[in-house]
């Protein structure tokens, strides 16, 4: 049994991962960069290190330190949530020399499915669908543009050690090759530190449907079902849920299956999520491996009455899974979305700044994991997700109702957020009906952004509002200019 | 003086305070409450619905504020104030010269561009990296870039100048 776990990361996924470490009686210590200094996690754990700096190589990417913490304070796990260490194989290689167990799977593992190229070749190798395209890294604008052509535009670009939408490029013709291809590689490189980048053929109007799998180390494997993450803007998830409305139970059986394969094919273990597309007859590829938590697993938490956190650390022990596959089954339905500070009507540009009122939904069958206290900063050095909202309802509807009244009881200050966005989403009727694609968000977002603040009840409060303020700040002006004109300087109290 | 102008999505009320009480909204006269909770948090009654209101800023001109979560960004003025403010309007549509501005603070990755060159609406002028993303800069209307105010590889505040088009 852990003593002690060092979370290395940061918001609303240490939060996470530190309450799970709290009522399984585990010590959690947290780290923080400068700027971190004033968000949630800090205070919740129960220590909490800073990391000196601010960048992501200086503090939450900083080998060393980290390691170094880790002996000092003497942790017997590190957790590294997701995004930074969580599918860095050298970082787990070194943390497993070092005597010190990683919640998640083992290097060999993540190396294996880290290159998307090698995944691949493993894959077709397993039986597990894979798009058209490479499967192995393209050396030059030459042998990219011939490749091209024969799969046939338009194409995707991606970086080979890429993942979560960073490094990728949609390329329409071939006079849009060179840039892309430049662009894709110096991204790649700077994100990733590896600029190896491949072609996969572009698949119209398909379902982004995802499988969570968990497998222990003594071979045992289980599937939480699927979640749909459809709902995406430049390849980043905005809304998930699940189970996916669109998968029927002899779907599931084969994609649940894949997915399973998949995981013992790279011998995995801990919680790890399949990524598929599935075109509209329901036949389906695999994208990738998240060899990590997702950001998303709220919503199979929700229907499963699982806590993945809490398997990950028990596997991590060395347990066995505490769940058989015939126990587990879907209970009604989950949605979450990301709330982000962006503004959606200005090009979705990130927004930074103090949250100076922070009010967060509640009541039944709402969650909200966040990293977020009043007066927190969301600094640029960061991504700036604010909160994840995940509602659970008996079914659909009843989800997206609740997600829909606790988006409107949510109030933050600050920062412009995409509230009202996810708002717009959560009432387009091709969103309700289930049947919408991985560019719905593109299709439709002349739609969304129109629909925008409608409720003429609101704006007319605000209309009021904003006279009554100004008529209140002329009068005290005049007040002032009242009091100053006295020249007897003993009355004047303000 | 108590009647002011309020522009709200580019739509302008006509507001009337007319008493303790009362209100006239575009000619309509609503009964309000307005109760100041603490500093900035505000409980506003409009007949018979409470609104929760944070005040975030308040300028001359422009009030910033929050109702039951959603932001608003308006603008204020007494009668006088917009008519002056049209006229201002008539004399800025004159301005030849486009001023391009960082929308978010980064770094500037690349220039595609330079002084002189001429650009198409749309087209790219240089690369600003933020948050891990690249985020490419285009030209707002087609033109000649008159200057470029930037270097590669350096960082630059939100709202900081990057380049100016002026028309051909």
């Amino acid at each position: 049994m852990f003593k002690k776990i060092l979370i290395a990361n940061r918001a609303e996924i240490a939060v996470r991962i530190i309450r799970a470490c709290k009522e399984l009686g585990i010590t959690s210590a947290a780290v923080y960069s400068t700027a971190d200094k004033k968000t949630l996690h800090t205070r919740l754990a129960d220590e909490a290190y800073h990391l000196e700096g601010n960048t992501s190589s200086e503090t939450y990417l900083n080998k060393d330190k980290i390691l170094a913490l880790a002996k000092e304070i003497k942790a017997d796990a590190i957790h590294p949530g997701y995004g930074f260490f969580s599918e860095n194989a050298d970082f787990i290689e070194a943390v497993e020399k070092a005597g010190i167990a990683f919640i998640g799977p083992s290097s060999k593992s993540v190396k294996m499915m880290g290159s998307k190229t090698a995944a691949r070749e493993l894959m077709k190798k397993h039986n597990v669908p894979i798009v058209p395209g490479t499967t192995e890294s393209v050396k030059s604008i030459q042998e990219g543009k011939k490749i091209a052509r024969e799969i046939g535009y338009p194409i995707l670009l991606k970086a080979a050690a890429g993942g979560g939408g960073k490094g990728m490029r949609k390329i329409e013709s071939e006079k849009d090759f060179d840039s892309a291809f430049e662009s894709t590689k110096r991204e790649a490189l700077k994100s990733f530190a590896n600029d190896d980048v491949y072609i996969e053929k572009f698949i119209d109007e398909p379902k982004h449907i995802e499988v969570q799998v968990f497998g222990d180390k003594r071979g045992n494997y289980v599937h939480f079902f699927e979640r749909d993450c459809s709902v995406q803007r430049r390849h980043q998830k905005i809304i998930e849920e699940a189970p996916a409305s669109v998968v029927d139970e002899e779907t599931r059986q084969r994609i649940t299956t894949a997915a399973i394969n998949a995981a013992k094919a790279c011998d995995y273990f801990n919680a790890g999520t399949i990524e598929l597309l599935m075109d509209k007859n329901k036949d389906f590829y695999f994208l990738e491996m998240n060899t990590r938590l997702q950001v998303e697993h709220p919503v199979t938490e929700l229907i499963t009455g699982i806590d993945l956190v809490k398997e990950q650390i028990s596997v991590a022990e060395g347990n066995k899974l505490s769940i058989k596959q015939d126990d587990l089954k879907i209970n009604g339905h989950a949605v979450e979305c990301r709330i982000y500070a962006e503004d959606p009507y200005n090009n979705f540009l990130p927004s930074t700044g103090k949250i100076t009122k922070y009010v967060i939904p509640a009541g039944a069958g709402v969650r909200v994991d966040t990293g977020i206290a009043c007066d927190s900063e969301i600094s640029m050095y960061y991504d700036p997700m604010i909160a994840k909202l995940i509602c659970w309802g008996a079914d659909r509807t009843e989800a997206i109702n609740r997600l829909t009244r606790a988006l409107h009881e949510y109030q933050i200050a600050g920062v412009t957020t995409n509230i009202q966005f996810l708002l717009s989403v959560l009432e387009n009727p091709i969103y309700l009906s289930g049947k919408f694609d991985i560019r719905f968000i593109e299709k439709e977002f002349e739609q969304l952004i129109t629909n925008h603040r409608n409720l003429e009840e609101l704006n007319n409060a605000a209309v009021i509002f904003a006279a009554l303020m100004k008529n209140s700040a002329s009068l005290k002006q005049q007040e002032t200019k009242a009091i100053t004109k006295n020249n007897w300087p003993g009355l004047l109290y303000e | 003086m108590n009647n002011y102008i309020v522009t709200l999505d580019e739509q302008k009320h006509n507001i009337t305070i007319a008493g303790e009480n009362e209100i006239r909204l575009n000619d309509n006269p609503i009964e309000y409450e307005l109760i100041n909770l603490s500093h900035k948090n505000y409980l506003l009654r409009i007949n018979n619905k409470f609104y929760d209101v944070y005040l975030e800023n308040i300028d001359k001109e422009k009030i910033t504020f929050l109702v039951n979560g959603t932001s608003y960004d308006v603008l204020i003025r007494t009668f006088l104030q917009e008519k002056a403010s049209q006229l201002i309007q008539v004399q800025k549509m004159h301005d030849h010269l486009t001023e391009i501005k960082a929308p978010m603070p980064g770094m500037i990755i690349k220039i595609n561009k330079q002084a002189g060159d001429k650009v198409e609406h749309g087209e790219s002028v240089m690369i600003l990296e933020a948050m891990k993303m690249e985020n490419e800069v285009r030209a707002p209307k087609e033109g000649i870039i008159e200057k470029i105010v930037v270097n590669q590889n350096s960082p630059v505040d939100k709202g900081g100048l990057l380049f100016t088009i002026k028309n051909h």
